[in-house]
């Protein structure tokens, strides 16, 4: 029943998500078009800002999924949907699982985008600097980019070996992160949803999901810095990379991002918790109206 | 004959509302049992816990000897009063989500229904009209050959000759020794139907009676349903 839940769920979310991705491919090809330009042209200020424009569709893309999620569980466990949902002959937790799935899914693959929209940027302006000058080496190429966006801001890298050490170490860092926090994200949602559809709460309708949302995580937030505060143990990540570290009072924050245990273990155990009071709610509190 | 439905002082309160005050019901299978009551009498409510939507209640609730959960939602086929499909569906998607989750779906009658009643298996739900949203839900229903059939207003809306239809397709199409219970409050329509009346008012079992009783005194449901709430129709 699990596959069949889960095959239906991504069914019901491509209908979501099919309209924000369409719009997506078609603003940032006109992007990537006035993107080559500016880097034939080598009009760096142009470029940035273009850059820029790109950074602001994966965070429209993100924002578009994030609320497609919280729609999408809403309405159909919630609203006249979950009338079917409910009645289906499967348990509470192999349907939060596989709606949580499906969600952990759809916003990883809007950080996936993320990462292709702004690597396209790149290969957009390398292919077209690699037309210029007539380059055969990808390293010169990297370079001429490296120098065009050494304007607009400081960069740590001087060659492309330099570049993809520092990539590898926070790719793998950053799959590991994504994978917790998104996991975070949906349990967080799930639970404030769920919560503000238990009496007496489900008067105040969305302003009732998104107060409870804000508290859940403006909560996790302080104990998490409390965590990081106490514990001073975690991980650095910089243009150079990610390092260990266990001595915070050395780093510079402008430089570097620091993940403690309240980063990393905390959100573990809150989502599981969340996770654990949403199913709890569903098999015990909810009334549909 | 077996129990289908097993209900001990059942008790519901929204808030500090009380819907049902200790209902005790009992219904053997293979019955059109008329749940008939005024708006607001708790009718939905009792359905919705039937089904297995509403979990906050006090009391004992038995479908085929088990509490409402996986087995009791895997042999219940629910109509609700609204339309619970998703929009973006079309007919054709309806027929095999339902195909996929109930063993007792059957897939080959749904689509002779959808043929007979002329809808279209490519038209998605959000531009069908409200008649044709509910035609749709009642044959996928239908479609399945299930223990219990709970049909909450299935006549709410419709013209005459629609409710006529209806109801064929319901004794057309429920599964042998399969129980129905329908909720209504068009009795006139529906009275010829009924194997039993349960009429529920202020929370509380007003009539339980076969229709063979009922006729022996000598009036109809709808007489009786008169007497019992006292207003006029």
């Amino acid at each position: 029943m699990v596959g069949k839940l889960i095959k239906n769920e991504l069914k019901a979310g491509l209908h979501f998500m099919a309209p924000i991705y369409i719009v997506t491919a078609v603003i940032s090809a006109l992007l990537y078009i006035l993107l080559g330009k500016a880097a034939e042209t080598e009009n760096a200020p142009q470029a940035g800002l273009l850059i820029l424009g790109i950074g602001f569709v994966c965070i429209c893309v993100f924002l578009c999924t994030i609320i497609s999620v919280i729609s999408n569980f809403n309405k159909s466990m919630f609203k006249d949907q979950g009338y079917l949902t409910f009645t289906l002959p499967v348990t509470s937790n192999q349907l939060l699982f596989s709606k949580a799935l499906c969600s952990f899914l759809w916003i990883l693959l809007s950080y996936i985008i993320t990462l292709a929209l702004l690597a396209g940027a790149f290969f957009s302006m390398m292919f077209k600097l690699m037309e210029k000058y007539d380059a055969e080496n990808i390293e010169i190429t990297a370079d001429l980019i490296i120098n065009m966006l050494s304007g607009v801001v400081n960069l740590p890298w001087t060659n492309l070996a330099d570049i993809l050490s520092a990539i590898i170490s926070i790719v793998i860092f950053a799959v590991i992160y994504l994978f917790i926090t998104t996991l975070h994200t949906v349990s967080q949602i799930y639970f404030s949803v769920s919560l503000s559809n238990i009496r007496p709460l489900d008067k105040f309708g969305m302003f009732s999901t998104i107060g409870i949302y804000f508290i859940v995580w403006a909560s996790t937030s302080i104990i998490s810095t409390i965590i990081n505060s106490s514990i001073p143990f975690g991980l650095k990540i910089g243009l150079t990379g990610v390092e260990t570290v266990a001595d915070f009072s050395v780093l510079d924050p402008t430089k570097t991002m620091l993940f403690g245990i309240g980063d990393l273990v905390f959100p573990v155990i809150a989502t599981v918790f969340f996770f654990f009071m949403t199913s709890w709610f569903m098999k015990h509190k909810i009334n549909l109206k | 004959m077996s129990k289908i439905i097993e209900v001990k002082g059942l008790e519901k309160s929204y808030g500090r509302k009380q819907v049902l005050r200790g209902i005790d019901l009992n219904f053997e299978e293979g019955q059109i049992i008329g749940l008939l009551g005024p708006n607001g009498c708790g009718k939905t409510s009792l359905i919705k816990i039937l089904t297995g939507l509403i979990h906050d209640y006090n009391g004992t609730v038995l479908i085929d000897g088990k509490e409402p959960g996986v087995y009791t939602k895997s042999i219940t086929a629910y109509l609700p009063e609204r339309t619970y499909l998703p929009e973006w569906m079309k007919a054709k998607d309806a027929i095999s989500y339902f195909n996929d989750f109930f063993k007792d779906f059957d897939k080959v009658k749904a689509t002779e229904m959808l043929n007979r009643f002329r809808l279209d298996p490519n038209q998605k739900i959000k531009t069908m009209s409200k008649g044709m949203q509910e035609k749709l839900q009642l044959l996928i229903v239908m479609s399945r050959a299930s223990k219990l059939y709970c049909l909450d207003e299935p006549l709410g809306g419709v013209d005459p000759a629609t409710r006529s239809a209806i109801l064929d397709v319901i004794m057309n199409n429920y599964a042998e020794k399969s129980t129905v219970l329908i909720s209504t409050h068009l009795i006139n329509d529906v009275e010829r139907i009924f194997n039993s009346v349960l009429m529920i008012g202020e929370g509380k079992v007003k009539l339980d009676s076969s229709i063979d009783e009922i006729r022996e005194s000598g009036r109809s449901v709808e007489e009786i349903f008169k007497e019992v709430f006292s207003f006029g129709w």
